[in-house]
């Protein structure tokens, strides 16, 4: 992956130039939002990761002269802002993702991959597949190696997400905003709770488990390794 | 704008009551010029009676009874119209001449005649016996009253309409000036806080009063423009070294020399800090009532029973019981995110601290919805109640940042609703009302 980070806080960026450089993708860095806006018209990236608040020109700013000029590289917002109208300008301005400062960087990298593997024009998919498991979201039937699964409501949708995004990693925080629509934290483990659930069902009576845990980031669904 | 309102309004009210002080002294005034007219006119008839009367009894001393009774014979021949004086003599036997009337008798002197006709009289007894009397009729007095009394009236009819009409139009034009400023107080209650009252431009007192009101606005919007900006400034400045610490832990997490262990548990400290202050600007947030802008119609059932389910697995796994009791349909104007953050936090308040069972309901009184969470747990003494909602205050077995109450309370005020703590004998009752607003 070719991405560029607009990111004025040094420490923050070498966190996560640092960071990505572990997973193995070369990053770009401006310090300001004219240089970033610059090098985003110049470069063809898979992905943006901009600041909020920069100096010279501000995130949101940036993202807009990008948008109205046609440029629709997926962007993720890293704001120190965590306030509800903050993330609605912040999706209005057309970000794809809206993280709030301080990260984990597995939170940061999980929604970078997903940005970057969104296909431009997303097919409308009616059968999701991982391995023998095989989810048909017009009848909302899921099967297992030809074995019908019953599975609630909750726990359907939550299997939807991680077979969209299969073989990609997937943060508690994205299942929250993704499965349950929570923009805040709760206390409780709700997603734990569910995805064990969800385990009992689909990966329990079966040689093979579907459903790994990454840790110290998240889940993901795939035919294991 | 709807006729009874504006017989309710104050200005109507006022308009009224000068209109009943005009009324009164109008009357007043249609009284004291009744009983003058009445006065003079019959002082007048006095004054004509009086001189008649001396001229006729002159008339009787210089040549007798019988010039007497031709010179008043010659007068009623001479004056036949229906106003004229009227005379009578009566002999000692009690027989009556010329103007019929009853009989008189003594004490003569002024007397008000009412039988056969309204007349009043002056009597004499003559030297001879006889009795003279000079009388006017009272009829032209009557209706020199009648004329006074309706012309009054009417008056009176004219005065109360135009009073009324003018009142209607003085409490309209006022109305739509203070209706103009509820508009914007409201709109501006709502989280609009640029909103402004509009100005007439005529300097009057509405005006100033317009004018002084926007200062005050401007003032307002200002002082919450600062508010938010120390609160981003505060975020900005102080999340981000927490941020970098966060991640020098994680850099360092990666670190085989160093103590997992240790360095996670520093992560969660960190996350803490975090959490707190993330629940305190979210609370600062609510409690300048901007949000309410971005207000939509949420489906409160919907979002009840997703909560329910969500929270349902959990319950189960320690071993407790999460009941859907009644929901009924149920929409309000709100934040669905704030919604679900509400009532989040009342359910893991109480899987957290009640007892084996956690009760939801949702439920539709007249205009108001009622969502209830209640538990059998210990609950909480009727004195500590007030305190919990309270930032900072939290039970004795909390673990929380100790502003998951306080942010259901300012959730719910945003929505215009109430949060009470009750007894569920036993156990905790929360219930959050919500005003139900027609679309």
């Amino acid at each position: 992956m070719k991405l560029l980070l607009v990111e004025d806080d040094k420490a923050t960026a070498e966190f996560i130039i640092q960071g990505l450089k572990e997973q193995g993708h070369t990053t770009d860095h401006a310090a300001n939002g004219l240089d970033g806006l610059m090098m985003a018209q110049d470069g063809h990236y898979d992905v943006l990761i901009l600041d909020r608040m920069l100096p010279r020109l501000d995130g949101l700013t940036l993202l807009k002269t990008l948008r109205d000029a046609e440029d629709h590289t997926p962007a993720i917002i890293l704001s120190a802002m965590g306030s509800i109208d903050d993330r609605v300008t912040g999706l209005g301005a057309g970000a794809e993702d809206y993280l709030v400062k301080p990260f984990a960087f597995a939170e940061l990298y999980a929604r970078i991959c997903s940005l970057a593997r969104r296909p431009p024009i997303r097919q409308i998919e009616t059968i999701l597949r991982v391995g023998d498991l095989q989810m048909d979201l017009i009848k909302r039937q899921v099967t297992r190696a030809g074995k019908t699964i019953d599975l609630q409501p909750t726990e359907f949708k939550l299997l939807e997400f991680l077979l969209r995004h299969r073989g990609e990693v997937v943060t508690r925080t994205m299942l929250l905003e993704g499965v349950w629509d929570f923009h805040f934290d709760p206390k409780t483990n709700i997603v734990e709770t569910h995805i064990s659930r969800l385990r009992g069902k689909v990966d329990k009576d079966f040689p093979t488990s579907l459903i790994q845990t990454v840790r110290g980031a998240g889940y993901k669904i795939d035919v294991s390794a | 704008m709807s006729l009874p309102r504006i017989f309710r309004s104050a200005t109507f009210r006022f308009a009224g009551l000068y209109l009943l002080f005009f009324t009164i002294s109008v009357g007043l005034l249609a009284v004291f010029l009744f009983f003058h007219v009445r006065d003079s006119l019959e002082d007048d008839a006095r004054n004509q009676i009086s001189n008649e009367f001396n001229l006729l009894l002159f008339e009787f001393h210089e040549d007798g009874l019988d010039e007497l009774l031709e010179e008043t014979e010659e007068r009623i021949e001479k004056n036949s119209t229906p106003n004229r004086l009227l005379y009578m003599v009566q002999s000692p036997s009690g027989r009556v001449i010329f103007d019929r009337i009853d009989p008189v008798s003594p004490p003569y002197g002024w007397q008000y005649i009412t039988s056969g006709r309204s007349a009043l009289f002056y009597f004499e007894e003559l030297s001879n016996g006889y009795v003279l009397g000079v009388g006017k009729d009272l009829a032209a007095l009557t209706t020199a009253e009648r004329a006074i009394q309706n012309v009054f009236l009417w008056g009176a009819v004219v005065v109360l309409l135009i009073g009324a009409l003018g009142g209607f139009l003085l409490s309209r034009r006022l109305l739509a000036i203070v209706d103009a400023i509820t508009r914007t107080a409201k709109s501006i209650s709502d989280g609009h806080l640029n909103e402004r009252i509009p100005l007439q431009n005529t300097g009057d007192e509405f005006d100033e009063l317009g004018k002084t009101l926007n200062q005050m606005l401007d003032r307002i919007e200002l002082l919450v423009a600062n508010i938010r900006q120390v609160s981003t400034g505060i975020a900005h400045d102080l999340r981000t070294p927490l941020a970098r610490l966060r991640g020098r832990l994680e850099t360092m997490r990666q670190n085989p020399s160093l103590p997992a262990d240790d360095v996670d548990s520093a992560i969660a400290e960190v996350d803490a800090i975090l959490q707190t202050f993330a629940a305190l600007l979210r609370l600062a947030e609510l409690e300048t009532g901007t949000l309410k802008a971005g207000f939509g119609s949420v489906a409160l059932k919907d979002l009840v029973e997703q909560m329910v389910e969500a929270y349902g697995p959990i319950a189960e796994d320690s071993g407790k019981q999460l009941v859907l009791e009644d929901a009924r349909s149920v929409s309000i104007a709100g934040d669905k995110n704030l919604l679900q953050q509400l009532l989040a936090n009342l359910l893991e308040n109480a899987l957290e601290h009640g007892g084996s069972t956690v009760q939801v309901s949702l439920q539709l009184k007249g205009k108001t919805a009622y969502l209830e969470v209640a538990d059998n747990g210990p609950g909480i003494p009727a004195e500590a109640r007030s305190q919990v909602i309270k930032p900072f205050q939290k039970g004795e077995t909390s673990h929380g940042t100790g502003l998951g109450l306080a942010l259901v309370v300012a959730i719910v005020q945003l929505h215009g609703g109430t949060l009470e703590l009750a007894d569920n004998h036993p156990g905790l009752l929360c219930r959050a009302t919500f005003p139900i607003f027609e679309v």
